[in-house]
């Protein structure tokens, strides 16, 4: 709770002193803001200018926007909801974003394992399949797995970047999972083959 | 002791966290192979997302940002400035207006003691003053999403 407070005051005394003009400050918060930013956008964008167009875009509404800023949550939250909306709305533009058009069948067959699964995924180059797997996920449950298991936000937390009702949250996550969990069963087997 | 295979719910509650997971899910775990594999699936997963390289862009970032900045908040300023010339200028006249008017404004308040004077005038200012600054707030607030949603 104490270092709840301590992230609150902290970020008041950065946006007060943006207010003041103090341009230094904005570049800290940029600092501190960017890794999670950079980890949106790239999720949500697929298309290399876009994200940095977009990622400049983020930051410079984020300025433009500061006086605006209440907060009621913390200032990285805040950019955060900025940067999940501005890529929700960029992607609106191109084409409308849907969960169940990437939806696939998922098999719910738990016998098809052969014994060494476990040591096979952690053998292997993990990091690598789950990189290529994860990318043919919907950008939104690639976004809602990162946020959840890279930055470690609660539910709560990306509740209030996205928007999205907690349930909704836990449900995509569950599917995500299940879908990369099979995705990259699948993989196994193909190489076991 | 559970028979059943868990679900893939269960199954991912434990590899997120096999202590706050109820015990008969963990005794079966224990027993069944095929659970067990699954459950090491998922877990070796959630280290790996845990862990996944962080993606990072090949630019100054902070600096492109700091370029693009208007050089000062000259506007910001400004407005400031007409808001607190306006409030002068609306006191000002105000204050004309009473002085002009003093005689018919005494005449109001003929026969009121002046505690009582006292009490009317600093209430109608600290109204008057959380009247102006909520609609000034409003205002604000209003504008500041006008201009979220246009940007």
């Amino acid at each position: 709770m104490r270092d709840q407070n301590n992230l609150y005051a902290k970020d008041k005394e950065l946006v007060n002193k943006v207010l003041r003009g103090d341009r230094g400050a904005f570049a800290t918060i940029i600092k501190n803001t960017e890794a999670l930013v950079t980890t949106i956008v790239f999720k949500m964008i697929q298309d290399n200018r876009d994200r940095e167009d977009l990622v400049q875009d983020i930051f410079l509404k984020a300025y433009h926007n500061l006086p605006g800023f209440r907060h009621e949550a913390k200032l990285s939250t805040w950019i955060g909801q900025i940067s999940y909306h501005t890529c929700l709305h960029h992607i609106e533009k191109k084409r409308p974003i849907s969960v169940e058009a990437h939806e696939e069948t998922i098999s719910k067959d738990q016998g098809s394992l052969s014994n060494s699964t476990g040591q096979w995924l952690y053998r292997k180059d993990l990091a690598g399949i789950l990189k290529t797997e994860t990318a043919k996920l919907p950008p939104l449950y690639q976004t809602l797995l990162t946020l959840f298991h890279l930055e470690e936000m609660s539910v709560d937390e990306i509740r209030q970047i996205t928007g999205l009702p907690e349930g909704t949250i836990k449900s995509y996550l569950y599917r995500a999972r299940i879908q990369l969990k099979e995705r990259l069963l699948s993989n196994y087997e193909k190489e076991d083959l | 002791m559970r028979t059943n295979h868990l679900n893939e719910e269960e199954l991912q509650a434990y590899a997120l966290d096999p202590e706050q997971t109820a015990l008969e899910f963990r005794s079966h775990i224990q027993d069944c192979k095929t659970c067990a594999r699954h459950a090491e699936a998922y877990r070796a997963m959630f280290d790996a997302l845990k862990t996944q390289q962080r993606p990072v862009f090949k630019f100054d970032l902070s600096g492109a940002v700091l370029k693009q900045l208007p050089e000062k908040r000259t506007e910001r300023v400004k407005k400031g400035l007409l808001l607190y010339g306006c409030a002068l200028a609306a006191f000002g006249i105000l204050g004309l207006l009473s002085f002009c008017f003093r005689q018919h404004i005494l005449y109001w308040f003929e026969g009121v003691s002046e505690p009582g004077l006292l009490i009317i005038v600093s209430t109608a200012v600290v109204i008057g003053w959380f009247q102006i600054k909520e609609l000034y707030r409003k205002y604000h607030r209003q504008l500041t999403e006008l201009d979220f949603y246009s940007n």
